[in-house]
């Protein structure tokens, strides 16, 4: 029982000395709470609002062309689009919660789109969006498809001939605005507050969808934007210029940008607490050896300059395999390594829930 | 009569090991029920495409999806019938078997817990432990004994002080002691916890966390044991585990051994419990002869000798890393097996190319195309999956249609905090190297 004594003794002396030094001794100075809330009500709602804003104006410009193909309903069709794609490329890191419910990213942008069943379906008055196997029929691709596949007046020539042509686009836009507007209205409602307060590391944190999905993310900019079209994943080795992303509308090297711009921002939180700030706070108590926040932001700077290096269309580089879009395809995958082992170790995050006894 | 002699031969209460059969039996039953409930079956036997085999296990495949639920089923009633003392033989060997068989199915899941689990199970097939308050005594009243030899307890108290002793032995080492990792790094993640959060995030807490952890498994097995630290130490036992299923996701380890250790109290203890029991199951028939049993008998003697040599291999298989050069942490050549219990927050990314020689052209391989991201996270850490991994993709290519496919991997592995470096040597054609106790010249070395 002296054991005892002296442990109950002793756990008093320990923390008041912990106490009268506070400051020296705080290992993590952060709150979780702060930056999931930045990023639940500062960073993903908003976001998801202009998507949808965009979405919803998408569709009424479609319509307008569709009713009446002239060249002015199409150019303004045409930009209508291209800013909801370029706001679908602020959203790509959010698929978790309504978005995972609702397989807003399969049903969105699956890319390449199949041109060939596409026209078949139209050819033979098929219209059936909801099947799993539509997804790579439908969403921005297809759009992409519908409007940009040859040039202006022979796209509207073939929507003035064939009235189901107009019939299947406003079925996407309109399946598109669905799906926007479940996910709008989730985190315009309770999901927000839900996803601000889920603290933890376990994999049904908020902190872990965070991560996770940003890394997906990131790999879906580097394999399919740049990888697949550059033939890295084929046997063959040779490049598929058709599989970037808005190949018709020649988007791609915008929308990659933007994506990565995105996620850049969403390291930083934007303006607010984000992981960045998370890792340095990490770093600044000495548990993590290396300033992982400035290294991964560092090679977003050069990632950055490797895309300043590339011109439009994109397609171009990829069918070339120059050095170029090699060196990007290259610095891109340094990120990874970053984001996906480093990250997620300094900020334990769990991507099971399976018994573990350590690494 | 000598002081070991007593440890083995004294005849003594078979009461300790009575309510140890139960406890293990139901803990076990639990467990494979919890297994199944979460999904983890169908997650980590059916759904992947690719199990990582144990060394000199590659023969163990999965059952396939009705298999495997059968192979649970059998493991369920088997423990259920440990614990009832019922058909006790035939229980223990089905559940030691289906139990085992389904840890080696994959690698990715090794756990020390399961390394404990099966071992135990191994004793127990020995062990008298259905020879009391039992089904099997019930059907068979001659079989009850009283007593036992003091071996068939002690071994039992063996194995649990070597997983405490071992892994407290394990702590010792600069990056636990000295950094308080990886505790400083999980703790303070956890500053949401209810109660103790707000206190994980000082620094000092890692340290003491680290240091009692590491003084707390090396003395509790002697605290245990020595009847006026016993109710103390196992205060602290309780205290301990309580705190790590707090902050870990360790399972039903922390449950298992909270029960598990009670078996060093007294016969008195235990025939309490047995005594308190009996008032709901009535088994107990007293008034039948006590037989003694074949205490000395020859298959008696080879059953000790065999523990004997059992014991005495657990004792010395820990330290063959010993014989590897390189940090143990960053190999793992001699890691698995050795109650090295969480002491490593190590991560890795490992991108494979798939060469082909007639065209010259790098394939970039895509994980997730053939690993569930559990395989692919301890995969990337573990140098024998990744050479397994590697040969996976040998014949996965060959298949479709590259001749003499040769594979790289660019490889970066992060430990305790330290900032990534390279793993494993990219220049290597990873189809030429095999899995074996020789050492792993291939791994670049660590950097701390």
């Amino acid at each position: 029982m002296k054991l005892f004594k002296f442990f109950i003794t002793i756990i008093p002396v320990l923390v008041f000395f912990s106490c009268s030094e506070e400051n020296q001794n705080i290992e993590l100075d952060f709150s979780q709470t702060d930056m999931l809330g930045n990023y639940a009500n500062n960073i993903i709602k908003p976001s998801i609002s202009d998507y949808q804003t965009s979405v919803t104006t998408l569709d009424e410009k479609v319509k307008a062309f569709v009713s009446n193909p002239t060249e002015e309903t199409y150019d303004a069709a045409g930009s209508a689009f291209i800013n909801a794609y370029q706001n679908w490329a602020t959203i790509n890191a959010f698929q978790y919660g309504p978005a995972l419910e609702n397989a807003f990213l399969t049903s969105s942008n699956t890319f390449p789109t199949n041109y060939t069943e596409l026209e078949a379906d139209i050819e033979a008055e098929k219209l059936n969006l909801g099947a799993v196997t539509a997804n790579n029929k439908k969403g921005l691709p297809a759009v992409d498809y519908l409007l940009f596949k040859d040039d202006k007046t022979t796209v509207i020539e073939a929507f003035k001939a064939n009235a189901f042509r107009g019939e299947y686009l406003n079925a996407v836009v309109t399946d598109l605005l669905t799906k926007a507007t479940y996910v709008n209205d989730a985190w315009a409602g309770d999901y927000a507050s839900t996803f601000a307060v889920n603290e933890g590391n376990d994999p049904s944190s908020s902190l872990s969808y965070i991560v996770n999905e940003y890394n997906k993310a990131f790999e879906r900019c580097k394999n399919q934007r740049v990888g697949y079209p550059l033939g890295k994943n084929s046997l063959s080795g040779k490049s598929s210029p058709l599989s970037v992303e808005a190949y018709y509308g020649a988007n791609s090297l915008d929308l990659l940008r933007r994506n990565i711009t995105t996620l850049e921002n969403v390291f930083k939180g934007y303006d607010g607490v984000g992981l960045d700030d998370y890792l340095t706070a990490y770093y600044n108590t000495g548990s993590i050896q290396e300033d992982l926040s400035a290294k991964i932001l560092n090679q977003f700077a050069v990632i950055n300059q490797k895309l300043d290096n590339c011109q439009n269309p994109f397609s171009n580089h990829i069918e070339a395999q120059d050095q170029t879009v090699e060196e990007l395809y290259t610095e891109m995958s340094k990120l990874v390594v970053m984001i996906k082992s480093e990250m997620p170790s300094a900020l334990s995050v769990k991507i099971t829930y399976q018994d573990s006894d350590g690494d | 009569m000598g002081y070991f002699n007593k440890l083995v031969n004294k005849q003594t209460s078979i009461a300790p090991l009575v309510v140890f059969r139960m406890i293990f039996g139901i803990m076990m039953a639990l467990s494979a029920v919890r297994f199944w409930v979460n999904g983890w079956i169908d997650s980590q036997f059916v759904q992947p495409k690719f199990f990582f085999h144990y060394f000199g296990f590659s023969w163990v495949e999965p059952l396939g999806e009705t298999g495997m639920y059968c192979i649970f089923i059998i493991m369920i009633v088997s423990a259920v019938g440990i614990a009832l003392g019922a058909f006790y033989r035939i229980s223990s060997v089905l559940y030691f078997l289906t139990f085992t068989y389904v840890e080696l199915i994959d690698l990715t899941n090794y756990l020390n817990h399961y390394y404990f689990v099966s071992l135990m199970a191994f004793i127990m097939i020995f062990l008298p432990a259905h020879r009391r308050f039992s089904v099997d005594v019930y059907r068979n009243p001659e079989t009850y004994r009283k007593y036992v030899s003091a071996w068939t307890i002690n071994i039992v108290r063996l194995q649990l002080g070597i997983v405490y002793f071992y892994a407290g032995i394990a702590k010792i080492n600069a990056d636990w002691l000295l950094k308080a990792q990886p505790l400083r790094l999980w703790l303070a993640s956890r500053a949401d916890l209810f109660l103790v959060g707000p206190l994980l995030k000082y620094k000092w807490v890692a340290f003491a966390f680290s240091w009692i952890g590491c003084i707390y498994d090396l003395c509790i097995p002697f605290l245990l044991s020595i009847k006026k630290y016993r109710g103390f130490a196992y205060f602290l036992v309780v205290a301990f585990h309580i705190m790590t299923a707090a902050l870990f996701p360790i399972g039903m380890f922390p449950y298992i051994m909270v029960l598990s250790t009670l078996i060093f109290f007294s016969d008195k203890f235990h025939e309490n419990i047995i005594l308190f029991l009996s008032r709901f199951f009535s088994s107990e028939n007293l008034a039948v002869q006590v037989k003694r049993g074949r205490i000395n008998s020859i298959p008696q003697q080879i059953i000790r000798f065999c523990f004997a040599v059992f014991i005495l291999l657990q004792l010395i298989f820990p330290f063959r890393y010993a014989l590897y050069k390189g940090n143990l942490f960053w190999t793992e050549q001699g890691f698995r097996f050795s109650w090295r219990v969480m002491l490593m927050e190590k991560s890795g990314a490992a991108t494979f190319y798939v060469l082909n020689p007639e065209t010259n052209h790098k394939i970039e391989v895509n994980n997730r195309d053939y690993l569930t991201p559990l395989q692919e996270k301890m995969m990337a850490t573990q140098p024998d999956m990744i050479i397994q991994y590697a040969h996976y993709l040998q014949s996965v290519f060959k298949d479709k249609g590259v001749k003499n496919p040769k594979v790289y991997i660019d490889s970066y592995v992060s430990l305790n905090g330290r900032a990534s470096k390279p793993y494993i040597d990219p220049t290597i054609d990873l189809t030429k190297l095999e899995d074996s106790f020789a050492p792993k010249t291939w791994i670049l070395p660590f950097k701390g």
